[in-house]
């Protein structure tokens, strides 16, 4: 049991990291920053960013396979886990930065006490 | 297994009972109408709101009455209890819940105290049966062991789970790393501001709402979960409420109760690990259309699980009344007076046929893509809370093109 949380939480850090890494350069005028008011971002489908691709949320450029726009996953059929994660999405959204002392500087978790 | 009991203490027992509640016993013939056959629910709590509402329809339904009496506890305790037979009963003495029927308050409504009886001694010494066991979570959560042959595994609706501060606290998320430190490790965890476990509210380890919340953190096992515990929902949403530091203050709660509770408390935006942004699980705060859920941006989310004896040859429920349920809650049919589909979709819950996403059962698993075979989102928009819908309604094919008439409207399948 003890070995499968390790693994579990190794395999959430790893995610984490490339998560991060993928998105770690992209600018983001959509999202609510914290601590602004409540209910500042997209309400009810509306998105101010609506490119022309008609894929919402979007507001870059499209890699080479379709597949990468900026700060979301623009995939019209999403199924790998971090790509329904990041789908392009009208919906409200929150770009948190917490601090958090005991976090690894690699992005990494402790154990738990 | 039989049990006898003496007279003497059965007598006891039965007075007792009576005189410590007030209440009438389950089978009283002033309770009306009666609850004979009677479909007896042990349900985790989250799933309340909607069980007071189906058992009014129920209660009330001229094509098919039948009298769904409940009681909740946690999700691991119902599993157990229906993993071995012999515990499948609610005790002798224990008090149950149902609605009123329009018989004996037209004016009542799902928002109010529903009524409650007492099991009778008398009449049922060793317990009443359980007919269905609800667990809000998978039963892998709670047991390794495989169910028993005689007990059958039904799939049912998804619920939602989530953070909850008061209104007057400034926060507006939880990032899973927050929340792995927050109530992982409780006050040693320095992930300001939560950081004090007299203002950290969980849940007891055998209940749905710990269990997935926790293994969304990584929190596992559920042992080492920090904060102050509560049995109950309500327990977790006065003490968030009414706080005195709000600041410091959070709590878990299941979605259906916090959306009945959204005066009250507030909903913290998740980033899962791996995630970029954090969400609700609706699309905006006012908003009840679980988008973010049923599409794969909001994870703490399990698929309830009901639980049901069935015929060793058939496979399918001994009890009809357990079979109707199931049956309701999944939308494979509906009365004419019952859409069992309408009553889980009022009451913040997400049938299976409106995701966009499945997981394996298992807490946290990641999520996969998902089409369902007989979809009904056009009807799941339309019919939450101040929802509506894009799609095309029908009766039947014809407006449908390629598509097909699902509840009323046009799916693409």
């Amino acid at each position: 049991m003890k070995k499968r949380a390790n693994l579990s939480i190794a395999l959430a850090a790893a995610g984490a990291l490339v998560a991060f890494a993928a998105f770690a350069a992209c600018g983001d005028d959509n999202a609510v920053k914290e601590n602004v008011a409540k209910d500042s971002g997209t309400v009810d489908g509306q998105s101010p960013n609506v490119d022309g691709s008609g894929i919402p949320g979007s507001d870059g450029s499209i890699g080479p396979d379709g597949e990468i726009i900026d700060d979301c996953v623009a995939k019209p059929d999403p199924n790998v886990y971090t790509d329904l994660l990041n789908a392009c999405t009208t919906s409200f959204k929150i770009d948190p930065h917490p601090t958090i002392p005991l976090l690894f500087p690699d992005g990494g978790l402790p154990p738990l006490p | 297994m039989r049990v006898t009991i003496p007279a003497s203490v059965l007598l006891a027992t039965t007075l007792l009972a009576r005189e410590a509640h007030a209440l009438p016993f389950c089978d009283d013939a002033a309770i009306n109408p009666p609850l004979t056959n009677a479909l007896v629910v042990q349900s985790g709590d989250t799933q309340e709101p909607m069980l007071r509402l189906m058992s009014q329809k129920l209660r009330n339904s001229a094509a098919q009455q039948t009298s769904l009496i409940y009681t909740t506890t946690g999700t691991c305790t119902i599993i157990a209890n229906m993993y071995d037979s012999t515990k499948r009963f609610i005790a002798a003495g224990a008090t149950l819940t149902y609605a009123p029927s329009t018989l004996e308050n037209a004016a009542w409504d799902a928002s109010q105290t529903p009524s409650q009886c007492i099991v009778n001694p008398a009449v049922w010494p060793t317990g009443i049966p359980i007919d269905i066991g609800i667990g809000a979570t998978y039963n892998s959560s709670c047991t390794a062991a495989a169910p028993p042959a005689d007990l059958g595994i039904f799939p049912g609706p998804i619920a939602g789970y989530g953070f909850i501060v008061p209104k007057a606290s400034t926060q507006q998320t939880l990032t899973a790393e927050q929340g792995y430190f927050v109530f992982g490790f409780g006050n040693l965890g320095q992930a300001t501001p939560w950081i004090d476990e007299h203002y950290i509210f969980t849940r007891l380890p055998t209940k749905s709402t710990a269990l997935t919340l926790s293994a969304n953190l990584g929190v596992t096992p559920i042992t080492k979960l920090h904060g102050t515990a509560f049995n109950g929902s309500t327990e977790v949403l006065n003490s968030v409420a009414q706080s005195t530091n709000p600041e410091k203050t959070i709590g878990l709660m299941g979605t259906e109760i916090y959306d009945q509770n959204r005066d009250k408390v507030t909903e913290l935006a998740f980033r899962a690990f791996g995630q970029r942004y954090a969400y609700l699980p609706d699309s905006s705060r006012t908003s009840f259309d679980k988008k973010n859920l049923r599409d794969g941006h909001y994870t703490p989310w399990a698929q309830t699980i009901y639980m049901t004896t069935i015929d060793a040859g058939t496979k399918l429920p001994t009890n009809p009344s357990a079979q109707l349920l199931i049956d309701l809650v999944v939308g494979n049919t509906s009365l004419a007076d019952v859409d069992g589909l309408a009553v889980i979709v009022s009451k913040g819950l997400v049938p299976e046929c409106a995701m966009k996403v499945k997981r394996d059962p298992i807490d946290a698993a990641p999520l996969k893509g998902y089409t369902p075979a007989a979809p009904c989102s056009c009807f799941f928009d339309a019919k939450v809370p101040g929802g509506k819908s894009s799609c095309t309604a029908c009766v039947d094919n014809t407006p449908c093109g390629t598509g097909k008439c699902r509840h009323s409207f046009c799916e693409a399948q």
